[in-house]
């Protein structure tokens, strides 16, 4: 049974199918559960030029207009949170329970950068009469952006965020391993009247998409979550550029036991915190190194 | 630990997202073992259906086995003992990552040494909780660079603009 929601590419405020599609996998039974499409140098022009029409549209529109497309979308997709946890569950793997938190994480960055947006405040500098000196921010441009498929709702929604409070439009290529977030989050901006071209959504081959798009002259900034293997080689393609990035990457990450705490409690508290996402986050504690008077005891 | 599936509320750990994972946690566990660590749980997949693999626990790895070099990416767990906190934070930052980091302890001194000492982006004490909205998140060295969400989080989505204008 399909439960995955039609998987489509989100270009310039349309939905559209790729002339090619791959599989998409429920990992509890290997069962084929959905088809997503594959852009192809067509859709990824049409993204480009849609993103484009986009910025010039969000970056004139006010950050208090901004921020009520961003609400209004956060609440549809707590409004639609049962939906959007079965389809995560479904591609992805992670229990149903920690599906809901992470629809509810996702739309808590939204709630947080459309308040952000609001106070990008600049500043004027005092000089001698006569001059004024005024430093603005302004949004960057268009962003590309790559989410990975261990939080495919608040990852994409991580990078989304930023860049639409911002007043930045955003090509965004979400994993093709696990649709379903991206795909609800485009929907729910779509519902909630973001203007077309600001948010686009593609599928594909990864190593393509990320060498067409990030060369593109309108392409400002390029928005990566995932290994440090593939960050280095974007972080390298961009530099050719002179083209800023931010990476988010891997982690190994190291917990400091010392022996003035309870081992057993932090033992059991580390390992419910371990099987989080079956221990599939950047930031999972994994290295545990327990001071040697506590050890055989943790 | 329930290992299952995701939609039995029952289930507390789900599989593994996809079968890379598997092949990742059971060459990293053969080289744990075979360096001598002692496995203390799991270790193995779970059917041959499905991509599950049990809450894993290994203790005593040699700091050259891959699996405390490599980020394992699924539910391993490596645990050895330390001396003291100086030789935990000197282990803690060896590898080339530092995104997050936690710490366990009750003194205020150790927390502010720990706090200090470590080489990671995120830092929790007492706490396995690594980020929420309101706090700037991401890592350092080749854990990446910039921040996420908080105060900074636009930052990268902007650029400075600075305008002079001498008034005629």
């Amino acid at each position: 049974m399909t439960q995955d929601p039609d998987l489509q590419l989100y270009i310039g405020g349309a939905w559209r199918k790729a002339a090619e599609a791959q599989p998409v996998l429920n990992p509890a039974d290997e069962s084929v559960i959905g088809m997503v499409p594959v852009a192809s140098r067509s859709d990824l022009d049409a993204a480009l030029a849609a993103a484009a029409d986009g910025f010039r549209t969000w970056s004139r529109t006010s950050p208090a207009k901004r921020a009520e497309v961003m609400l209004r979308a956060a609440r549809l997709m707590r409004e639609r949170i049962e939906e959007i946890a079965y389809a995560i569950t479904l591609e992805h793997g992670k229990p149903i329970a920690e599906a809901r938190l992470e629809v509810i994480r996702g739309c808590e960055f939204f709630e947080w950068d459309a308040a952000e947006c609001q106070r990008i405040y600049g500043r004027v500098i005092p000089s001698e009469p006569g001059i004024r000196y005024i430093v603005m921010h302004q949004p960057i441009g268009m962003v590309a952006a790559f989410s990975p498929w261990n939080f495919p709702m608040s990852r994409p929604a991580r990078k989304i965020g930023g860049a639409l409070a911002a007043g930045c439009s955003i090509i965004l290529k979400a994993a093709e391993e696990t649709p379903a977030g991206a795909i609800h989050i485009a929907r729910a901006f779509h519902d909630a009247g973001l203007p077309p071209g600001v948010l686009n959504l593609v599928f594909g081959v990864p190593s393509e998409i990320s060498e067409y798009l990030i060369p593109r002259g309108q392409i400002r900034l390029i928005a990566f979550t995932g290994s440090t293997a593939v960050g280095k080689k974007l972080t390298e393609m961009a530099a050719r550029h002179i083209k800023p990035v931010l990476m988010e990457l891997g982690g190994h990450a190291p917990v400091i036991v010392c022996d003035d705490v309870d081992p057993v409690a932090t033992a059991i508290t580390s390992a419910i915190r371990k099987a989080r996402n079956s221990g599939q986050v950047c930031t999972s504690p994994t290295r545990f190194y327990v001071q040697k008077s506590i050890y055989d005891a943790f | 630990m329930t290992v299952g599936n995701g939609i039995d509320s029952n289930t507390q750990m789900g599989p593994l997202a996809n079968h890379r994972r598997i092949e990742a946690l059971e060459t990293l566990v053969a080289d744990a073992k075979a360096k001598g660590a002692r496995v203390l749980a799991g270790g193995e997949r779970l059917g041959n259906r499905g991509y599950f693999f049990p809450l894993t626990v290994l203790a005593d790895l040699p700091d050259d086995a891959r699996a405390m070099r490599e980020e394992p990416f699924g539910p391993l767990a490596l645990i050895n003992p330390v001396s003291s906190i100086d030789e935990a934070i000197e282990k803690a930052n060896a590898l080339p990552f530092g995104l997050a980091a936690y710490a366990f302890t009750r003194s205020a001194r150790n927390a502010d040494r720990l706090a200090e000492g470590i080489e990671a982006g995120n830092v929790s004490i007492n706490t396995l909780e690594a980020s929420v909205a309101e706090t700037p998140f991401g890592g350092v060295k080749e854990s990446g660079n910039g921040r996420e969400g908080g105060m900074e989080g636009l930052s990268h989505y902007t650029f400075v603009k600075k305008v002079s204008h001498r008034m005629m």
